[in-house]
């Protein structure tokens, strides 16, 4: 009975900066339906900042005052970054500011590892609040009463500040209701700016109340970040009380995660994900999402035409050139093109589920990592060749999208990209715990292509030949009648279901048929590289291929090739200096602030204006 | 004569709020009638049961003397059924005649296909389409730069690539002008008559009810009140007294 | 469309061009690692081997050339790393290939130098599958593995009375095979032993709280600890509150390495077994020499992977001495059995397993003067802890 309630109490305990870290995310998508991956940034830097101004403070009024001050220090940050950067992209396609997020992490990475150096920080005690009590004989930290005790008393005051005040008035009104907001004449960016600010800190203080816990080290951001999403959906994108119910939830579960099924709690979180999404498809305390208002969607795109003879003509020189590479290229421009051509039909592939179908997925490489693993585990258990792990690659990966869509399609945009996300983290701990079939996180090594496509311009050839029909077949399909059957399911679900579409269906054959094409690529990733890690079935994977996508334009025909190359050739050229996540992140933010239509859209109005 | 279409008591509750309650009536082929009523009647709501968009609460639609309730739009769009929507429903990304083409593509069950050009398909029964709506000029711009009265009858044209033998419209003219009002009203009924094409729409311009429909129906507060000719709902006291209590409407019942 | 293909062309093209190579100019050797996604490991290990070079390159070099080290950064995602080891080999014109801390990168190393038969130095991964179940002839391993540290606190472990064993460890390959090898090597020496509980927290997100109720209910007599960094500390803290190691023998898998100690400070464990690089006790001999020069030329006091960062430069610089010549076979060949005098003595490189024998120091946790020590250390030698030959074999798959 003690060590049940003792565990109810670590569990609460460890909801608080999960609370605090959660309830700000889901207060921004609330209001500015801004996906927000940095949060986990900002809750370092708080870490970070609290941890120097309890150095320089003194006493037990300096060690609060500082974390109080984290907050207030991160939540400027935030503001400056909602005026400085997001302000610009606000007008651009839905969910494209998470690109911005994403160039703001990479800032922040190389920032905090150039002033607080890269050792781990260990978190400074809370004056008075070492030791433990007892309680019914366990031992309870008191630093974890206080937790405890703090995090009600902040959801309190955020309930406070959301019914009481103006402001609050107000954000509750963007959340239910965007357009009456702007009606009401309300300085929208404003608004906007508060509740960004607002957030992160939250973030930041979630980030400098841990401090006594742990510390701060240049890792956390991206290990909160899971849960910090996972939180946020299971309790229903932009709800308070949810994001408090399910921090508690899933802190709790946590625990006894840990005491009864001590192997498996890597998948513990995501299958209650799931399984919640399933039964509420908008989280415990969500509502449901109203067409349209998942962001911005700014102007709809050109109608596509198909390329006339002379592009088509340029295209065909262009694609013979780089066929002839292994005549002129050395044995690196051979690898680098390889995989650049590999990395150009995965984002293809996600470009043609996002642009044709609208369907925005955060586990996009479920089906690139499965890919990769259907071949590596057809070689290695099955004995394959590499012709038929690469034929079969592909099916593999569509019928696990046909798996997967089957369940995420149930629900629409947000809940939807994270039902994706939740099935993919659940494959990757599938993949990382049954290590005697997969190999674990020592993954798979020694698969290597047949002896014809051995060598580095034999295996170009064969990923040129795969990935260029790959990457024309997507975008034929763009222009055959199903491309147009999923812009009008997506262009107005309604008008289409009136016209006979079977929207659900439709956008269930482009889920499978664009994770068919992920797991081709996954399988050639495999044989260009030799061995296969869960790397390629991590969310970084996933949100490498959604940040290309959204860089090269989504409303585009090209946005997803043309993202991927530029993004692999300039990763690779910018990770030979000293910073390079500071430069890529600061080319992403140029990108994104001067050319919001991506790089093929931004081109293509400048073409047009050449022009007229 | 058998009815082409069959409400039996067909109800939908929102909690305690009855939006739609107990409403019956057939509609036999080749009419034209009107579902009239004040804001909040329960119009939208009726109209989305009969496209399968909403669950009714209780009562069976029939079409062709088939069940259609339970089915999804989609299955009751190819059982014949057209709609329109009353905030218009087109395609902005596609050009006119694309729209049209994919809206045919549809009726054709063709939409999985990959092969060939979708916009090379279709072309002479989409243009004739546009034709019959009078938009065949505009058919290569796109959809998204249309103005309103041009989207209406746009979406008449997807609405008709399905040869439907009963369509529904809801408020076919909100938001036009009172000459492009009458004009595509004309325009449908001309196409209704040609193709013995029935139909159902809802309204609140009494100009246009009184001009087109051959019978009217009156839905006040999720009842059908009143089901008869133009003149004979116009003089109904009970049409008059819902009228009446909303003001503005009342007035314009009154001028038609 | 066309510019926009040319483009990326023009990218691969641009980098097809530059690839001389001046024959008379240094050896170049290339070394990939996670400088930045691990940058706490990887800085000391870099200004270790940057300092080797130095020194070799003071003394005229190998083989009368001067070594010249290429450093790159692959993210800590082996497809990068593979990539970047073969712009490194066929257009940096290194001559072999160093680095990597983790186990996965390196892995995917091995395996591609096998494939392409270039020589790899895995100078920090731990995986014991690197030299045994996927090992080949092509890659060498320096630092002593998971299973040989593990073999040197299990034989400190099976001195101690207890019989009951909690272990933790993350839940990935580094920790199963920790915990695997301690077990292995504990039940060899003292049969007796059972254990009670076994604890798996996913790396780095450790719930602290929970993982020491779940030991604590246990009862075990000793804990045997894999966790590391920012896991470590919080276990560390959440553990010294609520008394788990109270009166209970603790025996920690590198945690007295200065990487994991010093940022605990005054909260380090006391009394805890370890292996680690006590830096600091040094009175004299080449240890001494080796870490009064290091703190005089980067300021710093040297971490266990400056150590290792030497320990490779002096490899390296060896066997290409050795070699004679950038010819790949003649490298391997020269590693094959090679001894390297270090700082904590002679090392060699096993014939049988391109293992080497470079040990570790394993000493009891303390505090002194606000700060986790290591005291009553002494080095281990790797040879003393390594499995018979036979065994090694049958982990070979032979």
């Amino acid at each position: 009975m003690g060590f049940f309630l003792a565990q109810i109490l670590t569990g609460l305990a460890n909801a608080g900066a999960l609370f605090m870290v959660a309830s700000g995310l889901s207060l921004i998508f609330g209001v500015t339906r801004i996906v927000n991956f940095a949060h986990g940034s900002f809750y370092m830097l708080g870490a970070y900042i609290g941890y120097t101004l309890m150095q320089v403070l003194p006493g037990a009024v300096g060690f609060w005052g500082a974390m109080l001050l984290a907050g207030v220090a991160v939540g400027v940050i935030g503001a400056f970054v909602e005026m400085v950067i997001l302000r610009r992209v606000y007008a651009a396609p839905e969910l494209f500011q998470l690109v911005a997020t994403f160039g703001v992490i990479l800032i922040v990475q190389d920032l905090a590892l150039m002033i607080w150096g890269p050792e781990d920080l260990l978190g400074p005690r809370a004056p008075g609040l070492r030791g433990v009590v007892r309680i019914m004989g366990e031992p309870v930290p008191k630093y974890d009463l206080v937790l405890i005790g703090v995090t009600p008393l902040v959801a309190l005051g955020l309930w406070a500040l959301i019914t009481k005040t103006r402001f609050g008035i107000l954000v509750r009104a963007a959340t239910q209701d965007r357009e009456m907001v702007a009606a009401l004449g309300v300085n929208q960016r404003w608004l906007f700016t508060g509740t960004f600010g607002l957030g992160c800190a939250l973030a930041g203080l979630g980030g400098a109340l841990q401090l006594p816990q742990g510390g701060a080290d240049l890792l956390m951001d991206f290990t909160i970040l899971t849960s910090v999403f996972v939180v946020v959906v299971i309790g229903g994108m932009g709800s308070l009380p949810g994001a408090y119910l399910a921090a508690v939830l899933i802190s709790v579960l946590g625990v006894f995660g840990v005491a009864y099924l001590p192997q498996s709690t890597l998948a513990l979180t995501f299958v209650v994900m799931v399984a919640v999404l399933m039964w509420r498809p908008f989280g415990l305390l969500g509502r449901e999402e109203v067409a349209g208002e998942a962001g911005q969607v700014g102007p709809p795109e050109d109608p596509i035409r198909p390329a006339g003879w002379s592009v088509r003509a340029g295209v065909a020189l262009a694609l013979l050139a780089l066929g002839a590479l292994p005549l002129y290229g050395s044995d690196f421009a051979l690898v680098l093109a390889t995989d650049i051509l590999i990395f150009c039909l995965f984002a293809a592939s996600l470009h043609f589920l996002l642009g044709q179908a609208g369907l925005v997925s955060f586990g996009h490489a479920a089906f690139y990592g499965g890919g990769a693993y259907a071949a590596a585990l057809l070689v290695r258990h099955a004995g394959a060749p590499m012709e038929l792990a690469l034929l079969l690659a592909p099916l593999i990966a569509g019928l696990l999208a046909l798996a997967i869509g089957w369940v995420s399609l149930r629900a629409t945009g947000v809940y939807f990209a994270m039902l994706t996300l939740a099935f993919a983290q659940l494959l990757w701990s599938l993949v990382w715990q049954w290590a005697e079939f997969t190999g674990g996180s020592d993954g798979m090594v020694g698969i290597w292509p047949a002896d014809w496509a051995g060598g580095n311009a034999a295996f170009f050839w064969l990923a040129f030949v795969l990935c260029v029909a790959g990457i024309l077949v997507l975008r034929h399909a763009a222009h055959a009648p199903l491309g147009y059957a999923l812009r009008a399911a997506r262009d107005n679900p309604a008008r289409a279901a009136a016209s006979g579409l079977a929207v659900a269906r439709l956008q269930w054959v482009a889920f499978a048929f664009a994770g068919a094409m992920a797991g081709l690529a996954g399988g050639l990733f495999v044989f260009a590289k030799g061995s296969v890690f869960p790397n390629e079935l991590e969310i970084a994977r996933s949100f490498d291929a959604l940040i290309v996508v959204f860089l090269g334009g989504v409303k585009t025909l090209s946005g997803g090739w043309v993202g991927g190359a530029v993004f692999e050739a300039g990763t690779d050229w910018l990770t030979r200096f000293e910073y390079w996540r500071l430069a890529l992140g600061l080319t992403v933010l140029f990108i994104v602030t001067l050319a919001p239509q991506g790089i093929v859209g931004a081109a293509r109005r400048l073409w047009q204006r050449g022009r007229s | 004569m058998t009815a082409l279409l069959q409400v039996t008591h067909l109800a939908r509750h929102y909690g305690a709020l009855r939006a739609v309650e107990d409403v019956s009536f057939d509609l036999a082929p080749g009419e034209i009638r009107a579902l009239i009523g004040p804001n909040g009647a329960g119009k939208s709501t009726l109209f989305k049961m009969l496209m399968g968009e909403t669950r009714p609460t209780a009562g069976t639609v029939s079409f062709e003397g088939r069940r259609i309730t339970g089915l999804r739009p989609a299955q009751i769009c190819r059982r014949g059924v057209g709609r329109t929507f009353q905030i218009t429903g087109t395609w902005p990304s596609m050009t006119v005649l694309e729209n049209v083409q994919t809206a045919c593509l549809a009726a054709r069950r063709r939409t999985f296909s990959l092969m060939g050009y979708a916009r090379r398909q279709e072309v002479a029964p989409a243009r004739a389409l546009l034709g019959i709506v009078g938009m065949a000029e505009q058919a290569e711009r796109p959809a998204a730069v249309l103005a309103y009265g041009d989207l209406k009858r746009l979406e008449l044209a997807i609405a008709l690539a399905n040869d439907p033998k009963l369509l529904l419209m809801d408020e076919p003219t909100a938001g036009m002008a009172a000459t492009e009002r009458a004009d595509l009203m004309n325009t449908v009924t001309g196409i209704a008559r040609d193709r013995g094409m029935t139909i159902l729409f809802t309204e609140h311009d009494m100009d246009v009810v009184f001009a087109h429909a051959e019978s009217v129906m009156v839905l006040d507060r999720g009842r059908l009140i009143a089901h008869d000719t133009p003149d004979a709902v116009r003089a109904d006291p009970r049409v008059q007294a819902v009228y009446l209590g909303t003001g503005l409407d009342a007035a314009a019942l009154d001028d038609a | 469309m066309i510019r926009r293909t040319f483009l990326s062309l023009g990218l691969a093209l641009a980098a097809a061009a530059t690839s001389a190579i001046a024959q008379d100019g240094p050896i170049v050797v290339g070394e990939i690692n996670h400088f930045k996604r691990m940058a706490a490991f990887a800085e000391p290990y870099r200004k270790g081997y940057e300092m080797a070079i130095e020194e070799v390159n003071a003394a005229g070099g190998a083989d009368g050339r001067q070594i010249e080290v290429i450093f790159r950064d692959d993210q800590g995602e082996p497809g990068e790393a593979i990539r970047i080891a073969e712009e490194l080999m066929t257009r940096e014109g290194a001559v072999m290939l160093t680095g990597s801390i983790l186990s996965n990168v390196g892995l995917a190393l091995s395996s591609l130098a096998a494939q392409k038969e270039w020589v790899y130095l895995a100078s920090e991964p731990l995986a014991d599958a690197l030299v045994w179940e996927n090992g080949n002839d092509w890659t060498f391993r320096l630092r002593a593995s998971t299973y040989m540290q593990a073999a040197m606190l299990a034989e400190e472990a099976a001195k101690t009375d207890a019989l009951r064993y909690a272990t933790i460890a993350p839940n990935y390959a580094y920790g199963k095979d920790a915990v695997a090898a301690f077990k292995e090597a504990l039940t060899a020496l003292k049969p007796e032993v059972e254990f009670v509980a076994e604890q798996w927290p996913q790396l780095f997100q450790i719930d602290a709280g929970a993982e020491v109720q779940a030991l604590e209910r246990a009862k075990p007599d000793a804990i045997y600890n894999v966790t590391f960094g920012p896991d470590l500390a919080k276990f560390v803290r959440q553990g010294t509150d609520r008394g788990l190691f109270d009166g209970r023998a603790v025996f920690g898998l590198l945690s007295g390495e200065p990487e994991y100690l010093e940022p605990l400070a005054d909260e380090a464990p006391e009394g805890w077994v370890v292996t680690g690089y006590p830096w600091y006790a040094f009175e004299d001999g080449p240890n001494a020499d080796f870490v009064a020069a290091y703190t005089e030329r980067f300021g710093e006091s040297p971490k266990n992977g400056s150590l290792v960062g030497y320990m490779t430069g002096l490899s390296v610089a060896a066997a290409l001495d050795i070699a004679g010549s950038t010819d790949k076979q003649a490298i391997r060949a020269a590693f094959e059995g090679l001894q390297v005098e270090g700082p904590v003595g002679p090392i060699t490189y096993r014939q049988i397993d391109n293992q080497s024998t470079m040990g570790a120091f394993v000493g009891t946790t303390a505090l002194e003067d606000g700060g986790g020590v290591m005291v009553d250390w002494t080095y281990r030698d790797g040879a003393d802890y390594l499995p018979a030959d036979d065994a090694v074999r049958a982990r070979q798959g032979q």
